[in-house]
């Protein structure tokens, strides 16, 4: 199986800068070919990914008027079956379309090849200009791509940046977009945000079912008699038994796997939803630890927020990154490693969205 | 043919990628009252970067901004309103670098014509531009009057950017504006790769583009001279035994675009060569009124031709 993932991004972005991170710092150990179909800036010299153990290949129609499809779909089939790879990079032309790489790509009907991340590359100090000039390739690499990576966040004012967020929020609803300079990040952290093992909507639901786990302990027990014939459960057990575990516990806890397999624990689930809403917003928003400190506290007034069970998330601190996780009455301010993005998940009943948005000022 | 184009809309445009610099310099144009001395000018926009216009520094303020927001839609009866609803007498034109300039041009009002055409590239950026849209480039540098190639490091070589202007515009006057605020005009001769001045003029096999485009282009300094080459054989015309034209693949900008250009030449066995086949053309350049061209044009007689074995780049490059 042949993973694909692509990266787009009008010329200077910062793409093959960012395929050198990634390469140096998230894909060790894979066998990776890299396409490049752009004659950047920037080259990606042959001493380091023959160090690397990357295989490289680039295309030569670097021109606008030259179509891609076609020779691309031949030079890819090819590429496989010379090599093999675990991954294939594609860095097409800055001024072509994302969605007809990807097109190209589904189109090879080829059942040992897997879509992978659809990657923008996206100047922030430039977006707007890009987008209100460039229109067609521009804002189809905005809006094809499933995760959105910003460069230069570093040279920008807060401000600015927001004002790019909301507007590539109005073309991709969807898409991660990580606002973090790349400088403050691991590659990995980047791989898992493109791959979407690490996203708001995982968190959001990790966190609900950490709390339907705790929240129905009366019920817990017959829950988990019931899932004793189930390979899952020396997992669950070791749940039961801690109470404490849920606050670290990730996503993957017996509850969110099981209900899918058993019927008692669908209506269970069911169950739950009508109890619980979730609230999540992802922010490059920057805060100090006391303005958290001071809106978590807030979070107590239910009349005016609803009942939260929990607030947790990572946001841009002034001296490093801000990690809260907050239950009533007890609340974890620390300063941590970066995130991707500032990340904001509440959960409780009867939340109102419009308050927290006002209160954390997103 | 020039009187009536005098009585016309005089079309000023500027060219070039975003942030290529074409704003500020029609901002200080329009400062100038060299420039500015009152006429009602439209000032079209299809481009809007960091830079903004501020029509209040004019020294006459007859100046009408209009922005295109979506310049590949304009029609013609827009831009005719356009110039009718300022009366404008001049039109300054600021094009989007990611369109076409024929494009825009094709959807002019008939009595517009176009007075000057000017294309600004960021030094910077225009060479790694050029490797890969360069389709665009050469589709705004071949039609300038002038390029300016600004931002240009101090002591930076300007060969490059004097090789990439040279190969696709003759014609084209280069400047040179250097980060220090310097500003050097090229000066550059480029000595054609061939003796046109030798009994037998020799084009060299990677040199056919350059003859070619001179040769049509300047074809008297040709004229009544003996040149040789390596050509492809093609018919002109079927039902004419005598001439054929002895020609190669030319590649200006990318395989989308190549096209045989190949020049008559009069040869009395030209029914019994085989077309596509390779040959050492030799042979008297007659520069002289032709249907062909409808017009003045060089056309060859031949001395000899003589099969010849393909070069090594079979498609011909500037």
């Amino acid at each position: 199986m042949t993973r694909i993932d692509i990266f787009s991004g009008f010329l200077g972005a910062g793409k093959t800068t960012l395929i050198k991170k990634l390469i140096a710092e998230a894909y060790q150990g894979q066998k990776i070919v890299l396409i490049e179909n752009e004659f950047g800036e920037i080259g990606i010299d042959g001493g380091f990914l023959q160090d690397a153990g990357i295989e490289i290949t680039e295309m030569n129609s670097g021109c606008i008027c030259c179509s891609l499809v076609g020779d691309f779909g031949r030079a890819l089939e090819q590429v496989i079956t010379q090599y093999h790879p675990d991954r294939i990079l594609i860095e097409p032309s800055g001024v072509g379309k994302l969605s007809d790489v990807m097109a190209a790509v589904l189109r090879l009907n080829d059942p040992e090849i897997q879509l992978g991340s659809l990657v923008a590359v996206a100047d922030a100090n430039k977006c707007k200009m890009y987008m209100k000039n460039f229109g067609e390739f521009y804002n189809n690499q905005i809006e094809t791509a499933t995760t959105i990576v910003l460069s230069r966040t570093d040279a920008i004012s807060e401000e600015k940046l927001h004002a790019c967020v909301d507007l590539l929020r109005s073309h991709n609803q969807k898409a991660t977009i990580i606002t973090t300079p790349w400088s403050a990040l691991t590659g990995e952290q980047i791989l898992a945000a493109m791959e979407k093992t690490d996203s708001l909507a995982q968190e959001l639901q990790a966190m609900a079912e950490e709390h339907h786990h705790h929240h129905d302990h009366d019920e817990e027990h017959e829950h988990c008699h019931h899932h004793d014939h189930d390979e899952e459960h020396e997992h669950c057990h070791h749940h039961d038994h801690d109470e404490e575990h849920h606050h670290d516990h990730d996503g993957e806890c017996c509850c969110g796997h099981d209900h899918e397999h058993h019927d008692h624990d669908h209506h269970h689930h069911h169950h739950a939803d009508e109890v619980f809403t979730s609230w999540g917003v992802e922010t490059p928003k920057k805060f100090t630890t006391a303005q958290i400190e001071d809106c978590l506290h807030a979070l107590d007034d239910s009349e005016k927020y609803g009942i939260v069970l929990r607030a947790k998330g990572i946001v841009d601190g002034a001296d490093g990154w801000i990690h809260f996780d907050h239950v009533p009455g007890e609340a974890d301010v620390r300063l941590g490693s970066a995130g991707v993005t500032g990340r904001l998940c509440v959960i409780g009943s009867k939340l109102n969205e419009d308050a927290l948005r006002e209160l954390f000022g997103v | 043919m020039i009187e009536r184009r005098a009585m016309q809309i005089p079309v000023y445009t500027f060219t070039g990628f975003l942030e290529s610099g074409k704003t500020k310099f029609i901002q200080e144009t329009l400062e100038d009252p060299r420039f500015n001395a009152g006429e009602r000018t439209l000032l079209l926009v299809c481009e809007e970067g960091e830079e903004e216009y501020d029509l209040s520094r004019y020294p006459h303020k007859d100046v009408y901004l209009e922005v295109l927001d979506d310049p590949e839609s304009v029609t013609t009866e827009q831009l005719a309103s356009l110039e009718k609803k300022h009366r404008a007498e001049r039109v300054v034109l600021e094009l989007n670098g990611m369109q076409l300039v024929g494009d825009f041009y094709q959807k002019m009002p008939e009595n517009w014509g176009i007075a000057q055409e000017v294309m600004f590239a960021d030094a910077t950026t225009i060479l790694q531009y050029n490797a890969n849209m360069r389709s665009l480039v050469v589709d705004k540098l071949q039609g300038c009057e002038m390029v300016v190639f600004n931002r240009m490091p101090v002591g930076a070589d300007i060969m490059p950017f004097h090789k990439l202007a040279r190969a696709l515009n003759r014609k084209v006057d280069i400047v040179y504006d250097f980060q220090d605020g310097s500003t050097t005009f090229d000066e550059i001769q480029d000595p054609l790769p061939f003796d046109i001045n030798a009994p037998v003029v020799e084009i060299g096999d990677e040199d056919y583009a350059l003859f070619y485009r001179d040769i049509t282009e300047e074809a008297k300094k040709y004229d009544k001279k003996t040149v040789r080459f390596l050509a492809q054989v093609a018919r002109l015309r079927r039902d004419k035994d005598g001439i054929f034209a002895p020609g190669r693949f030319v590649m200006t900008c990318c395989e989308a675009d190549i096209t045989f250009m190949g020049i008559p030449c009069k040869y009395d066995k030209a029914a019994a060569l085989k077309t596509r086949s390779w040959v050492t053309v030799t042979a008297r350049v007659e520069v002289r009124f032709h249907s062909l061209y409808k017009g003045v044009g060089p056309i060859l007689h031949a001395i000899s031709i003589e099969p010849a074995m393909p070069p090594a780049n079979e498609v011909a490059t500037f």
